[in-house]
């Protein structure tokens, strides 16, 4: 009957010197060199520190019934705009009986209180002898993120076209999209209102334009939404009335956000640690060789010799 | 072997366990629905439609449905009546062969009462998928006559739109005879998913996201009988709902302020006085787009500077040849604040100046001399610049002043451009009097750069109003094409905006029976002079040259004494005059630096100003003497970043001696250095070790 190893353990033999010794300097040594090397490896090998981080979430997004459109005809002396902004003069709305209709639903498909599309319809009275040249459509959006950086702010969806020959109508279907410059912030338990303002509810009036001036103020934000047109369709024809059709989705958007410190050392630990492990074995390794072989100078304490 | 038979055990035990809770998850369902139950026993309407089964149900069946070779069922709506408030539930079950599955499964393991299946197979037409169950045979299909007699609306049925009246394609439709549904497109359909006929019922958006079931997807189960995810309360409703949610809401809009009593602030529109009553002035404005189509109000002290586009019966210098000689501007004063009544001898009114300016000097307006007229293709004394002056002084407005650029303007093009600026001083000076700093004491960006030609005293020339020197450095630019030098704010260079201009330059002097190397020489002077290199010109370091001493006024450095000499020749054949070395670019190098003590503020200090000047080889003839010239400007920021900078790590560069490994060739195996150096380190670690 053979026999098996079932279990085995170390017997340990300890080295001793007094503290001024050149073996105490060597442990020193190969200890801080353990420390620091892991270190220095993970480092120089670039992304040691996390220094961006993203996520995806499908925002709450909801029509806030501001917009502003603004179709430009054939003569500049006569665009006809509809909606509304706080800055805009009484006098200044010529043309408004134009807009005729304008229809908003908002669609929430899976039903879990996030609208997953928006459509909007537009119905525009063509002046008698003028031709729509161009639209520019701007609607108030409100865009909140509510898992990981909660962000609530007004943003603005922007449509524009220019039409080459007279349109009857014209279909849009895109997506909302989240535009950054820079990273979220990213505070635990803390809501980003810095843009939880409405461009077109803005009434310190700047420039002489309003249309420029909220399309500057929203070029200048850090974060923004943008309309990334899937499919779209004009169709020709001279008519007394143009059809704006926009259907609009909202899908799941990348986040970039800054990560937190703890975010960071979760990140730079198991790189580091699997270097320590490494260096570790390796340098025990070395001290082994260094002490069995009796190259500094240090007491062997065996456990079953006495001294 | 145990572990084969425990795993037998577990999925025994799982199938036991759906088994059940099928049957559990039916019989409280049909609790439920006992309540909206009327009438007739379901057992007993089961029952019946039992009877025509010619063979037991079994399971298999089932398995089957999905098979195309059916007999033509025909199923039709017996003529009993039968409640029918289960298509709800219809919509939520995956199939309805399932459904009827579990209802034949409970009654064979004697359940009790069912009022759910057999409401929805009568509800649904979707029953000839059970083909080989057979529930209804030829005979049956004899007795039922083709006219069915009235039935009550069918609450549950979502298509059944109009009134007393068939609703195409809806088959649930109980106004829809037998034979109106024969000829519908999906009432028919044998292939029919009971979902798909579900939403042909309530008709929803096509768009939908995929729900992903990670147990569906698992173990492929045609039905579930967990409890439906709907966290919706049907019953309940948000009441505030009307408050947290955007509505359209109502028009705000600017309006502007009334009339007041009181003197002058800033931001209040300016008031005229006409026909006893007030009102403000305005200016076109371009409110949406780049036409005037609005109109703003001047504002007080406010500072404009509006272009847009207008046709030529929209011009502004129109109206204000109109109105305001009738029209005086009024300030309140303290007198008229104690009066009531509302006239020029209470306030202080003050009347228009309208002066006329062309590209030299100014007049006062003169009907006679200045009214504008037209002809069919150009204009005459068009003004397309207007100015707005308005002196505010001891509280009141001492002086309202149009200025009007007037111009002649061909009618190529239906709109012109339009531009129109207000300016407001606070002083009885007139405006040509008042000397503008760029910067305090940094320049600013868009600023002009100040300069000087005087000898000495240089700071002090630049505040003296009547002095003949030039304050702001110039440079030529495009007018229409040609290069012109004219004193003007366009000529002027502006601190930090680096530019490129090109411009024609035209010489304007006849050139036969002249030396060809005088003509060259001449134009290279005037060329000079247009440069501004004639005269010796020192910039002001600074935005503000009160305390410069004149030793810190900057020189400008040029190269133009490097330039090789100007000479030129005929080419007799055809009189071309070929000029060599003609200055054809001129280059502004500005460097400025940051010298502020503090990180807040700039303030830009002009460091040093080169002007390079570049020639080449010109040939001009006597129809065309003329040329192209770049005038190009750069502002360098010097300033040094006030980031702390670190030296860089010693770069050590150890190698090994070429023939360290000489019986081994180096270039014999392409390694990198790094693995190289990796795999020594490797081995004399390994070495070591053992």
């Amino acid at each position: 009957m053979g026999l098996y190893k079932l279990f085995s353990c170390n017997v340990e033999i300890q080295y001793k010197s007094c503290f001024l010794s050149k073996a105490m300097l060597f442990t020193l040594i190969t200890t801080i060199l353990n420390i620091v090397l892991p270190f220095i490896v993970a480092y120089r090998s670039k992304g040691f520190w996390l220094r961006t981080h993203n996520y995806y979430e499908q925002p709450v997004i909801r029509f806030t019934y501001e917009y502003l459109v603004l179709a430009e005809t054939d003569d500049p002396s006569q665009p006809i705009l509809c909606g509304e902004a706080a800055i805009l003069d009484e006098e200044a709305h010529n043309g408004e009986e134009n807009c005729a209709q304008l229809q908003v639903q908002e669609y929430d498909y899976n039903d879990d209180g996030k609208h997953d599309a928006l459509y909007f319809k537009l119905n525009i009275n063509v002046p008698s002898h003028r031709t729509i040249s161009s639209i520019l459509l701007l609607f108030g959006l409100e865009f909140q993120l509510k898992s990981t950086c909660p962000l609530h702010m007004q943003s603005l969806a922007v449509i524009d076209k220019a039409f080459n020959v007279a349109p009857s109508g014209f279909k849009m279907y895109g997506d909302v999209v989240l535009y950054q410059v820079a990273h979220l912030p990213c505070v635990p338990n803390v809501i980003d209102t810095k843009y939880n303002n409405s461009l077109l509810n803005y009434r310190n009036k700047i420039g002489d334009n309003v249309v420029d001036f909220i399309l500057e103020s929203y070029f200048h934000r850090e974060v923004t939404t943008q309309v990334n047109p899937v499919y779209s369709r004009n169709q020709n024809g001279h008519t007394s009335s143009m059809d704006i059709n926009i259907h609009l989705r909202v899908p799941e958007m990348v986040i970039r956000y800054r990560p937190s410190i703890l975010q960071e050392l979760k990140w730079a630990w198991p790189q580091y640690l699997s270097l320590v492990v490494v260096f570790y074995w390796i340098f025990n390794r070395i001290k082994k060789f260094v002490f069995n072989n009796r190259l500094l100078m240090a007491w062997e304490v065996i456990p079953w010799k006495k001294h | 072997m145990k572990v084969i038979a425990y795993l037998a055990f577990t999925l025994l035990s799982i199938l036991i366990q759906f088994c059940v809770m099928d049957l559990t998850q039916e019989k409280t369902e049909l609790d439920d629905e006992q309540v909206a139950f009327n009438g007739t026993s379901h057992k007993k309407k089961f029952h019946e439609l039992m009877k025509d089964f010619t063979q037991k149900p079994h399971a298999l069946y089932y398995q089957t449905l999905m098979n195309n070779n059916h007999r033509d069922l025909d199923f039709r709506p017996s003529t009993k009546t039968f409640t029918n408030n289960s298509l709800q539930r219809l919509e939520i079950s995956t199939i309805i062969s399932s459904t009827i599955f579990d209802e034949l499964y409970d009654d064979n393991m004697s359940t009790t009462e069912d009022p759910f299946t057999t409401e929805s197979l009568y509800t649904s037409t979707e029953i000839d998928n059970v083909t080989e169950i057979s529930f209804f045979d030829k005979n049956n299909k004899t007795v039922i006559k083709p006219k069915v007699p009235k039935k009550p609306r069918n609450k549950d049925c979502g298509c059944d739109l109009l009134y007393n009246v068939c609703d195409i394609n809806c088959c649930c439709d109980n106004d829809c005879s037998e034979t109106e549904k024969d000829i519908f497109a999906n009432c028919k359909d044998a292939h029919k998913k009971m979902d798909e006929i579900g939403n042909l019922c309530y008709p929803y958006e096509h768009f939908f996201y995929q729900e992903n079931n990670f147990v569906d997807n698992l173990f492929c189960i045609i039905k579930t009988n967990l409890p439906e995810k709907r966290g919706k309360d049907l019953k309940k409703y948000d009441i505030d709902a009307v408050a947290h949610s955007h509505k359209w809401h109502s028009e705000v809009k600017s309006k502007h302020t009334e009339f007041q009593k009181k003197p002058y602030v800033y931001g209040e529109p300016v008031w005229v006085l006409k026909d006893g009553s007030i009102w403000y002035i305005d200016t076109p404005s371009p409110t949406i787009n780049n036409y005037c189509t609005g109109r703003k109000p001047i504002m007080f002290l406010k500072n404009e500077n509006i272009k847009c586009i207008v046709k030529l019966k929209d011009l502004e210098m129109f109206k204000i040849l109109k109105t305001p000689q009738e029209a005086p501007c009024i300030s309140v004063t303290e007198k008229s604040l104690n009066s009531t009544t509302l006239n020029c001898s209470t306030l202080h009114c003050t009347n228009w100046t309208i002066i006329v300016c062309d590209e030299i000097k100014c007049v006062d307006y003169n009907k006679s001399l200045h009214e504008p007229s037209c002809t069919e293709t150009s204009c005459t004394n068009l003004a397309l610049k207007l100015e707005y002056v308005f002196y505010y002084y001891d509280s009141k407005i001492i002086n309202a002043t149009i200025k009007l650029f007037s111009q002649n303007i061909s009618l190529d093009v239906p709109f012109m451009n339009q531009e129109i600026n207000v300016r407001f001083i606070l002083t009885n000076e007139s405006i040509e009097k008042v000397i503008e700093v760029s910067g305090n004491p940094g320049y600013l960006y868009g600023r002009p750069l100040i300069a000087s030609t005087a000898e000495s005293n240089r700071s002090l020339n630049f505040f003296n109003v009547t002095s003949p020197h030039i304050r702001y450095l110039v440079q030529p630019s495009n007018k229409e094409g040609i290069c012109t030098s004219l004193i003007t704010e366009n000529n002027f260079v502006m601190f930090g905006l680096n530019k490129r201009i090109k411009c024609r330059y035209v010489y304007h002097k006849s050139i036969h029976f002249q030396n060809g190397t005088n003509i060259c020489n001449d134009i290279e002077s005037s060329l000079e002079e247009l440069f501004g290199l004639n005269n010796k010109l020192y910039v002001s370091p600074y935005g503000n040259p009160l305390d410069v001493k004149d030793s810190d006024w900057l020189s400008i450095q040029t190269n133009l004494y490097e330039k090789d000499i100007t000479y030129g020749q005929f080419v007799t054949k055809n009189s071309k005059l070929r000029c060599y070395n003609v200055i054809t670019r001129i280059s502004y190098i500005i460097t400025f630096a940051d010298v502020s003590k503090v990180t807040i503020k700039r303030e830009n200090k002009i460091v040093s100003i080169n002007i390079n000047v570049s020639a080449r080889n010109v040939t001009l003839t006597p129809e065309d003497m003329s040329t192209v010239l770049t005038i190009d400007t750069n502002f360098i920021d010097g300033t040094k970043p006030r980031v702390y900078e670190y030296a860089g790590g010693p770069h050590i560069n150890i190698h090994l001696p070429k023939d360290f490994f000489f019986p081994f060739p180096s270039n014999g195996i392409h390694v990198t250095k790094q693995s190289y150096n990796l795999i020594m380190l490797c081995c004399v670690m390994y070495l070591q070790i053992k």
